[in-house]
């Protein structure tokens, strides 16, 4: 459990300890992940709350501090199938940080649920400052997509 | 014992494994293979006739061409080691057919001949593509700075193989009377047995080069096609098929002259002959064995592989040389040699060279150079080289032959008639020449291994070779403008604007016009007009303008035709603009504002101002009339900006600054106080404009602002802060060469600043610079001893990553800074840095053996041969780190668990700090924040409550 001061707020390090943890920064320098994590926004949701619903647009990308997300998608008879459920240090939402293309499921809260945040718009200006770490999360982003054609093909 | 014998062999303890298997696949094999050489010879000459050997030569020469065709294709679907084991499944198999066809040749079919000239190709052929085929498979298990110290003592294998088979066979076929034809089992047991031991590399050991499938596979003429074409395209593969002409030339002209004319002229009889031979044969084996264990690696270690591979040319251009003096001053009467002692000891000394020196240097140096050539691409390579070129050149040479001494010239119908003493200088002479081409060869060669060894690096980014495009559009490229010229996709049309853009291609302006005229999209609109304006002014590129000018409805696109037309001042179009001063978008104002002020016969320029004037203090858009107003350039303004310097945006800030320097141009040199002071502004643009300015002001007297910003990891400002410095550089020499030696400077400044001052470096400094290479050297194996001590303790504490992190940039850093100075002192480049950091600090073992090969090539040694000794070591844990730090500094490595913090807090590294803290905090409950500077106390303590970033969501 992050040690919490001030009703629930992480100091700078513990962003980027969190950060560090995180695939999608995990290879970019310790130097980088303290810019981004001076526009990472801590937020705190209770049970049940829902962050975001299938087909809304995206322009936050999600970081999970502590509890766990319940990633669903709707059937044709409109009820609601469990996909997943993602954990401490998984993300949801890293393409919504370039690209403002709908959310393809819904995610909502499966008990209370700290998160790390990230807007497009202050990514936006992050990558335009600092070409190099923009360069290291396409790099990373790459990489996952790559992954991710090759598990589909296997 | 197991130490001695490896520091004896050159080889390291983690390679041990790799060697030792590798050694006994290839002991075994030839062990079998020096039974079925036997056997196959015996029996074909004894059973079928000698006079059949001619025919059966070129039987294995159709058969290896084809052989290689089908291999070049099978090297790309399959992975190294499975050939390998399909080849000797498939030899054993053969050998057993042959046992079963010879055993019924015995007793059933004896007049069946033709199985023996069958074993004899076949043997030979499976023979030729396994021997070539292990050497990559050996090279793939070995990164490219291994494989030069290991290759030989793995090949050491095929010669005490040989012996022993030999010794074996000789054994059997004397004391039990076994007919040959009964042993040929022995081969297909041999090759079973290399086979086993296939299994238990693929179990034991991964290959570092892996030789993996392509996933395209083309038929395998096409991959003879393809890899020719690879060859046209790479120096190094036609200096080496060139090189391998000139050696085979070189080659069968000296084993002409010590076989048909030495020996056979010292010893006429055959049983003498052959005597002679048994012992030559048991000598230099033994003397090639020993060479080829404890000198070829060192050679190739000390003199680097480009170097290594003219030694075999020049031995045989000296012993060619030899020849030819020694036959050329013997017809001449000049020296007498009645007894022929000194023509024997030539004969067997050439023979020495042109065998023996063959498996000794030249083959192993020159598989080396295939280091250069991804693994992927050496299956067809070597198909070509052995399939193709090899043939080839040994048809050069037998034709060569001859053409020179008359034999067989039936055949080619061709003779030069020459006497039998004229032939016998010039034999040597020609074999002089050739080799002498072949050292000659041997020298591009080497820079090309060496170049292409440094593109090996990190091929993923720089593998892609992009052909050079001209001005002039050739056929192909104005065909395929034309035709994406007319697509309706944005991205065809885009990319083809910018192609016509940056080639400047003016036959094009009349398709760009019109598609100006004719498209609703405003991307495309925009790369028309910036095409146009990139093109040369004409009266048709300005008519599409004032088309566009005119019919143009978006206030976008305006503002952007009205930039272009400004730079035609000779065409006055200042009624139609003038019009556009009243349009609703402030930009379309600017610009048509602009356009009318720069324009030499507008005579209103005074209004211009006073509506820009008008703007800036009463409108909101700043940013834009402070750009408008900078573009007027007239000094008198530049008090007006000046407030807006210290203004909260960003944008309005730059703008304010930009006009202020567009103001005062040349006039810059009062304000300099106020330049300098912008190079420590929070915008990169300030910085810029500002830099941009200094160069047009008297050189500064503090360098120091300069000299900081080129650590900045923006690469326009290190340029300009570079360029700054270069123009004022003998002023500030004796600055960036005090600072180049400071403590704190960062890896990047060292880099640019040695850039910039290295030539002007005497011989003291050069000798500190490399002191300081050495220190960080030292500290890159100490904080590695930390770091390892840090991954022992298994800590599970939150912080464990980040400091784990945190010491591996540290380590990092220090590496590159023994790297920079390695560049400068071996006189290269940034990208053999670049290449080179990314090869070493890459987790590839064989993009890290590439990154070695390559530095152990770099002049300067003595920084790196410590630093490829220390990778060479493997270090995997304290201990190995403390006997390398040992070795390489002769102190003892301080570090060990009770020195973990207080050498961790002796870092001055302020995240580290900080996670230090934090941990210590977890234990006592606060921060001791009492030393702590201010970046850690901002990383430990929450952000001011009125700018804080956090929500709180219930």
């Amino acid at each position: 459990m992050i040690r919490h001061y001030d009703a629930g707020t992480m100091i700078p390090l513990e962003k980027i300890i969190v950060l560090n943890k995180v695939s999608l920064f995990s290879t970019l320098k310790t130097e980088d992940i303290h810019i981004i994590s001076t526009i990472a926004s801590e937020e705190v949701y209770d049970d049940g709350h829902t962050l975001f619903y299938e087909g809304d647009i995206g322009d936050r990308l999600f970081i999970i501090v502590d509890g766990e997300v319940m990633i669903l998608k709707k059937n044709k008879d409109g009820t609601e199938k469990h996909l997943a459920i993602l954990k401490e240090n998984d993300f949801l939402g890293e393409l919504s940080l370039f690209d403002a293309e709908t959310r393809t499921a819904t995610a909502r809260c499966h008990g209370l649920c700290t998160f790390l945040v990230i807007e497009r718009n202050d990514m936006e200006q992050l990558a335009h400052e600092y070409p190099a770490i923009a360069f290291g999360f396409i790099k990373m982003l790459i990489s996952r997509m790559r992954s991710m054609v090759l598990n589909n093909k296997t | 014992m197991r130490a001695r014998i490896l520091g004896l062999l050159s080889i390291k303890p983690n390679e041990w494994e790799g060697v030792l298997y590798f050694f006994l696949v290839l002991l075994v094999f030839s062990f079998g293979a020096s039974f079925a050489r036997s056997i196959a010879m015996t029996l074909l000459i004894g059973e079928w006739g000698g006079d059949k050997l001619p025919i059966m030569y070129i039987l294995i020469d159709l058969a290896a061409i084809m052989g290689f065709l089908r291999y070049a294709h099978y090297t790309n679907k399959f992975n190294g080691l499975s050939i390998f084991k399909f080849l000797l499944l498939s030899t054993a198999l053969f050998s057993i057919i042959a046992q079963i066809l010879f055993l019924l040749t015995t007793y059933w079919w004896i007049q069946q001949k033709w199985v023996y000239g069958f074993f004899f190709v076949g043997f030979s052929f499976f023979f030729i593509l396994i021997s070539i085929h292990a050497g990559s498979v050996v090279a793939s298990y070995f990164t490219a700075f291994q494989v030069k110290r290991v290759t030989s003592i793995v090949n050491a294998g095929i010669p005490i193989g040989g012996i022993l088979g030999g010794s074996s066979l000789l054994f059997l076929l004397r004391f039990f009377h076994i007919p040959p034809q009964y042993l040929v089992g022995v081969f297909s047991c041999a090759c079973f047995g290399a086979f086993l031991l296939l299994r238990v590399v693929n179990i034991h050991l991964s290959p570092v080069r892996e030789m993996q499938s392509r996933g395209t596979y083309l038929n395998p003429l096409k991959e003879l096609i393809s890899a020719f074409k690879y060859i046209l395209s790479s120096r190094l593969m036609i200096f080496m098929s060139l090189g391998l002409i000139l050696f085979v030339i070189t080659q069968k002209m000296l084993e002409y002259q010590y076989q048909t004319v030495i020996y056979f002229n010292i010893y006429k009889n055959d049983d003498e002959r052959i005597a002679f031979f048994a012992t030559y044969e048991i000598f230099a084996n033994l003397i090639l064995l020993l060479f080829q264990l404890f000198l070829t690696s060192r050679i190739v270690m000390k003199m680097g592989v480009g170097a290594s591979n003219m030694l075999y040319p020049i031995l045989t251009t000296i012993m060619a040389l030899t020849l030819f003096i020694y036959f050329y001053s013997k017809m001449q009467g000049l020296i007498s040699d009645s007894g022929m002692i000194m023509m024997l000891s030539l004969g067997i000394i050439t023979q020495f060279v042109n065998q023996e020196m063959r498996w000794a240097l030249r083959t192993p140096t020159n598989n080396l150079l295939f280091n250069a050539i991804s693994p992927n691409l050496w299956g067809s390579n070597k198909a070509f080289i052995n399939g193709i070129v090899f043939p080839l050149s040994t048809f050069l040479a037998g034709g060569l032959i001859i053409v020179i001494t008359g034999a067989n010239s039936s055949m080619i119908g061709l003779t030069l008639n020459l006497s039998e003493e004229q032939i016998y200088y010039l034999l040597p002479l020609i074999a002089v020449i050739v080799s002498f081409f072949g050292i000659i060869v041997a020298l591009p060669q080497w820079a090309a291994y060496n170049k292409e060894m440094l593109e090996s690096l990190n091929k993923k980014v720089f593998e892609r070779r992009l052909n050079k495009i001209s001005g002039k559009p050739s056929n192909n490229l104005k065909q395929m403008i034309q035709q994406k010229l007319n697509s309706t996709e944005p991205e065809h049309l885009t990319v083809v604007l910018e192609v016509i853009r940056v080639l400047r291609l003016n036959d094009f302006v009349n398709q760009v016009g019109n598609l100006l005229l004719n498209t609703q999209n405003f991307q495309i609109k925009k790369h028309c007009i910036n095409t146009l304006a990139a093109l040369p002014q004409s009266q048709s590129n300005l008519a599409y303008l004032v088309e566009a000018l005119h019919t143009e409805k978006e206030a976008t696109v305006l503002p952007l035709i009205l930039k272009d037309i400004a730079q035609f001042k000779s065409v006055n179009l200042n009624e139609d603009i003038e019009k556009l001063l009243t349009h609703p978008s402030a930009l379309v104002f600017v610009e048509a504002s602009l356009c009318l002020h720069a324009h030499p016969r507008y005579q209103r320029k005074h209004l211009i101002e006073k509506k820009i004037l008008k703007c800036l203090q009463k409108l909101p858009n700043k940013a834009l009339y402070l750009y408008a107003l900078g573009e007027l350039r007239q000094p008198h303004y530049s008090n007006i900006v000046l407030p807006f310097f210290k203004n909260e945006k960003s944008e309005i800030r730059v703008a304010a600054f930009t006009a202020f320097i567009r103001m005062l141009e040349n006039q810059l040199e009062p304000h300099k106080p106020r330049l300098i002071e912008a190079l420590n502004s929070r915008d990169k643009e300030i910085k810029l404009e500002s830099l941009k300015a200094l160069k047009k002001c008297k050189p500064l007297n503090d360098w120091t602002p300069i000299i900081r910003l080129l650590k900045e990891r923006d690469r326009s400002l290190v340029t300009e802060s570079k360029e700054l410095l270069r123009l004022s550089l003998n002023l500030c020499n004796l600055t960036l060469i005090e600072y180049l030696f400071s403590n704190k400077i960062s890896v990047q400044q060292r880099f640019e600043i040695l850039s910039l001052v290295y030539p002007k470096l005497n011989d003291k400094q050069c000798q500190r610079l490399r002191e300081e290479g050495n220190n960080a050297l030292k500290q890159f194996v100490q904080m590695n001893g930390l770091l390892k001590l840090h991954e022992s303790l298994e800590q599970t504490n939150k912080v464990n990553d980040l400091i784990t992190k945190i010491l591996q940039e540290i380590i990092e850093e220090h590496l590159l800074h023994v790297l920079t100075i390695i560049t400068f002192a071996s006189e290269q480049n940034l990208e053999f840095f670049q290449r080179v950091s990314v090869g070493l600090l890459s987790l590839n073992r064989a993009n890290q053996g590439n990154a070695l090969e390559v530095l152990s090539n770099a002049r300067e040694k003595y920084l790196t041969d410590r630093v490829i000794r220390y990778f060479e070591e493997r270090v995997n844990n304290l201990k190995a780190t403390r006997r390398i730090h040992l070795v390489l500094f002769e102190e003892y490595l301080k570090i060990d668990k009770k020195r973990y913090y207080p050498l961790l807090f002796a870092l001055e590294h302020d995240m580290l700090r900080a996670c230090l803290l934090y941990l210590e905090q977890e234990k006592i409950g606060s921060f001791k924040l009492n030393n702590a500077n201010k970046n850690v106390r901002e990383l430990l303590q929450t952000a001011k409550p009125d700018t804080r970033n956090i929500k709180f969501f219930v």
